[in-house]
């Protein structure tokens, strides 16, 4: 047996495994929205065409959603890259406190977000949650954090902040710790100040870690559903409903699948586009675009 | 080398193949051996025709909560008495639904038994998933099980279709109550509420007089598990989302009148996140004694009468409401078992079916405290109901009036419920959160109800 085929045969698991389950489902998924396939009726699926698309277009609901996951991932990367970036930057400056703190912030990560979401549900109640008790204590009114249309997706959003800086500070911390120390004292010796070092040479050289943050965290973020589906069920009304939620409630709660499968196709190629968006933008993977 | 390794892999591969393969046969042999002459007509009668199936398995889908408990503890006794062995596997309510419905699509039937709640036999009658038992009941009854004279005609009605086919055995059923603080109520001179007004004018005086506690608290969330209590208070004035027709009734005087004293009732005298409030952290509020009032299934009565784990218990009451129209406020909810169309053990099921709810089993759920809302009208008549329930026996004494209440008339039977549900819970929830006014909920609940339709 030639080198060549049997390199070929020992990447056939690797190609089943893609095929079944990646290609089959997403062409299986692709040819469901093209019709009105729906779990609970027995009549045969009939092909519509783009009926689903055009219905998934000209629905209100779903551009509202499409606005809020925009919106929770636009927040949720922003703030976890600024909060994780920060503790990063004060783990570096303490080497005796890192290891003992890098630990203690694994924890977010480490809780599976069903349990995270529950109990952040608890704690979030306007009566008997623990924050509430706090403000209260501090002579704050208690703030009605699920049960405002007006905030219940923030508190979604602070949940997922709260899992996602962990992520970030590690990466971050991680760039941090393998910048070379030369650089800054050449910059000191040039006069340059604790702020122009941080903007001159810390950020420059946390460029490729950053992007890897905010890939992973665009990416994490487009993904939520457990921690909003716990926390509010989309609600009040549909005041936190995103993309994932309402797809969830039309393929599993309404079992249809053919406009379900139309959501999940356009999600897909949302989160494709924008994921090369940045990759291509930030050239992480030498794919920079050449101006 | 190379040649040594691929062989190894394809070996593999092969025996693994050979392997599930082999699994599929067994299986299917065992299904094949398991499933009885269906077509015999006999009546059960003795301890030995238990014995009919023995050897077979039967699969139970079942969803989490006390009904359950009972098959988990008393399961044994079934094995023993057959010779069947179960099989359970329990499940919230939407991954049980997402189970079968995905069983009964690829009409695998590997569940034989599946717990049923009431608003989906619509839905599942449409699609013929669920076995009539009406044939069963006729021609298969059990003389030690069987319990189907002994259930009331309103709660085996949950479980028919239009035609009065009946789709499950209910398991358990409960009624809609206004659960109070009876030490509040007595201590300000409130007498018992009977009517909705009567409600809303405790909670003015409640508020006034007792600040600490909310005067009510009830369901608000968007949801669909929290449509029971908007639609069930709705229908104490007479209104109701669909007529019999399936005609959508959501913006009529009678539905503007009920929900505007129900979102003042939720949005003036209940908590703040009353828009986010599903059952777990209502009921959580009520069994803290932060509510005086909870309008309610009459199953949370034992719970919050549970001194373990509630503060409230030794001091409520509870009363079936009515509203202007007469009608009594309802909160239904009926769980049952059925038999999936594709089961292949049908004989054998039934005979589970009757057993799970027969009085010797109700009886031992009272016993070891598991549960008191049985549909079983004898358990009421048996000591061991009596002595058990002498510490609810406010409860107890108005159950009969309780489940006489309980009318289906106002439930939208449809096989899209879930989605009809939704439509009109998200517009309450946001009426309670005062982002829309009570006529604008309506207004727009009207149209998202009859675009479910379209």
């Amino acid at each position: 047996m030639s080198e060549k085929i049997f390199m070929r045969l020992m990447t056939l698991p690797a190609l089943l495994v893609f095929l079944f389950l990646g290609v089959y489902p997403t062409v299986e998924a692709l040819y469901n929205s093209l019709t009105d396939y729906r779990l609970t009726e027995t009549a045969p699926r009939q092909f519509v065409f783009l009926k689903n698309y055009i219905q998934m277009f000209t629905t209100l609901r779903f551009w509202e959603a499409l606005g809020r996951t925009l919106l929770f991932v636009l927040f949720s990367v922003l703030l976890t890259y600024c909060i994780g970036l920060l503790i990063a930057f004060v783990l570096n400056k303490a080497p005796k406190l890192r290891n003992f703190f890098r630990i203690l912030f694994l924890v977010p990560m480490i809780i599976a977000p069903t349990i995270t979401a529950l109990n952040f549900k608890f704690m979030y109640n306007n009566n008997f949650g623990i924050f509430n008790y706090i403000l209260n204590k501090v002579g704050i009114q208690s703030i009605d954090f699920l049960g405002n249309p007006d905030i219940s997706l923030m508190s979604a959003l602070l949940v997922d902040i709260w899992q996602g800086i962990p992520l970030a500070m590690l990466i971050l911390l991680a760039g941090l710790e393998s910048q070379p120390r030369s650089l800054y004292e050449a910059a000191m010796l040039d006069g340059a100040n604790s702020l122009k070092c941080f903007r001159h040479v810390t950020m420059p050289l946390l460029r490729n870690f950053s992007v890897i943050v905010i890939v992973l965290r665009t990416m994490d973020s487009l993904k939520v559903y457990e921690i909003i589906q716990l926390l509010t069920g989309g609600g009040p009304g549909s005041s936190s409903e995103t993309l994932n939620i309402y797809i969830s409630k039309v393929g599993f709660n309404w079992f249809d699948m053919g406009y379900a499968s139309s959501l999940g196709i356009f999600t897909l190629y949302f989160v494709m586009f924008i994921t090369s968006r940045i990759i291509k933008a930030t050239g992480i993977f030498g794919t920079k675009e050449v101006a | 080398m190379k040649k040594k390794l691929f062989k190894t892999i394809v070996t593999v591969l092969s025996l693994t193949l050979l392997l599930t393969g082999c699994g599929t046969s067994t299986k299917t042999e065992q299904d094949e051996s398991t499933s009885k002459n269906l077509n015999e007509t006999n009546e059960t009668t003795s301890k030995d025709s238990h014995k009919a199936y023995e050897g077979s398995d039967l699969n139970v889908l079942l969803k989490t909560g006390y009904e359950t408990e009972a098959i988990n503890q008393f399961a044994g006794d079934f094995e023993n008495e057959t010779g069947i062995k179960l099989n359970v596997e329990v499940y919230d309510e939407p991954t049980l639904r997402n189970k079968f419905i995905l069983d009964c699509n690829s009409k695998l039937g590997n569940y034989d038994i599946v717990a049923t709640q009431f608003w989906y036999i619509p839905e599942y009658n449409q699609t013929d998933w669920l076995e009539a038992l009406d044939g069963y009941i006729a021609n298969k009854p059990d003389k030690d099980w069987n319990n189907i004279p002994y259930v009331s005609d309103s709660v085996l009605g949950m479980f028919k279709n239009s035609e009065g086919k009946l789709y499950s055995l209910p398991v358990s059923s409960t009624a809609g109550v206004l659960i109070y603080r009876k030490d509040l109520f007595d201590k300000h001179n409130i007498p018992e509420p009977k009517t909705t007004a009567d409600v809303l004018k405790a909670a003015k005086i409640l508020k006034e007089k007792e600040p600490d506690v909310y005067p009510f608290v009830g369901r608000g969330d968007s949801t669909s598990g929290s449509f029971g209590t908007s639609a069930g208070w709705a229908w104490a004035y007479g209104a109701r989302v669909m007529d019999e027709e399936g005609k959508v009734t959501v913006n009529t005087p009678e539905m503007k009148a009920a929900m505007t004293d129900f979102v003042e009732l939720m949005g003036q005298y209940a908590p703040a996140d009353a828009a986010a409030m599903g059952w777990d952290t209502m009921s959580e509020m009520y069994r803290q004694g932060k509510a005086a009032m909870n309008f309610e299934m009459s199953g949370f009565v034992s719970a919050y009468s549970n001194k373990e784990v509630s503060s409230v218990a030794g001091s409520i009451d509870c009363s079936v409401i009515k509203g202007p129209s007469g009608n009594a406020a309802q909160w239904m909810y009926g769980e049952g078992l059925g038999i999936s169309s594709f089961s292949k053990n049908k004989d054998s099921a039934w005979l589970f079916l009757q057993w799970r709810n027969s009085l010797g089993i109700a009886e031992k759920e009272v016993s070891n405290d598991i549960r008191f809302d049985i549909p079983d009208t004898r358990i009421y008549e048996t000591e061991t109901y009596k002595e058990k329930t002498k510490d609810i026996g406010f409860f107890t004494k108005k159950l009969p009036e309780i489940m006489d209440s309980i009318d289906a008339k106002y439930w939208p039977a449809t096989p899209k419920f879930d989605k009809v549900a939704e439509a009109f819970q998200q517009k309450i929830s946001l009426a309670i959160a005062g982002e829309i006014t009570v006529d604008e909920a309506l207004a727009q609940a009207q149209t998202a109800v009859e675009a479910v339709f379209k």
